[in-house]
């Protein structure tokens, strides 16, 4: 794997700013539908919040399901997706 | 010299076929033809060198390792130039993103998810708003439609 320092890690994304997939591996390898949900997640996200009340952008969007979590953030205009997995603990 | 030419009679138009001069050049030497043909002949020469890529002459050039490298560098380079001019029209999607861009993707990636407790206070949260927004009813008690003026015509 290319990313592995991030604990519970089991699948990663990385999308150009057009949201075609750079690389991939683990659990999201070539899984281009996952990209273009959470690109759209992030793309709604935007258009439903008020922003008014808001004064500052996010770092990270998170999609927590029970056993496993996606979370997404953006840094040198790529998209990054990780799918993590949750604790039996949490 | 009396020029003349030999014409058809076709269809009621006089077509030339040649005309005398033609007739006249032609017999006495080829010279000037052969220079015409060959000067032709280079001329297709030409256009077809220009127009056809030679692989085997490309070849000769025979770039070097570093000169590879050092392309792939200034390409590179040019890109990057391009890409920060153009950093507006090129992301238009990430324009309408929520998210901020961050330096290390890996710290914000790796952060501790959203403890179990939070994640529960906001599901019941949203489950409450959810019940008290299915709850809004309208109290009917007055008709919708009021007749207007009527008591003062009658």
């Amino acid at each position: 794997m290319d990313r592995p320092n991030i604990p519970g890690q089991i699948g990663y994304l990385t999308l150009n700013s057009e949201g075609a997939v750079l690389c991939s591996g683990g659990d999201l390898e070539n899984d281009e539908k996952t990209a273009v949900v959470l690109q759209s997640l992030i793309g709604l996200a935007h258009s439903r919040l008020d922003h008014k009340a808001f004064d500052q952008d996010f770092k990270r969007l998170s999609v927590v399901f029970d056993d496993h979590a996606y979370v997404v953030c953006l840094s040198n205009r790529k998209v990054h997706i990780v799918k993590r997995q949750l604790r039996a603990a949490e | 010299m009396v020029k003349y030419s030999v014409c058809a009679y076709f269809n009621n138009q006089i077509v030339p076929v040649c005309f005398s001069d033609d007739i006249l050049n032609r017999n006495p030497n080829d010279l000037p033809k052969k220079t015409d043909e060959q000067s032709a002949l280079t001329r297709i020469l030409q256009e077809t060198a220009t127009n056809v890529i030679d692989v085997a002459a490309l070849d000769s050039h025979n770039l070097q390792q570093h000169d590879y490298l050092d392309r792939v560098k200034s390409y590179n380079v040019k890109v990057q130039q391009v890409l920060t001019a153009n950093k507006a029209s090129l992301a238009p999607k990430l324009k309408t993103c929520i998210l901020q861009d961050v330096p290390q993707p890996d710290k914000v990636l790796g952060a501790d998810l959203l403890s179990l407790d939070d994640s529960e206070l906001i599901s019941s949260s949203v489950t409450a708003a959810l019940n008290a927004i299915n709850d809004i009813k309208v109290d009917h008690k007055e008709d919708l439609v009021v007749p207007f003026g009527l008591g003062l015509n009658c």
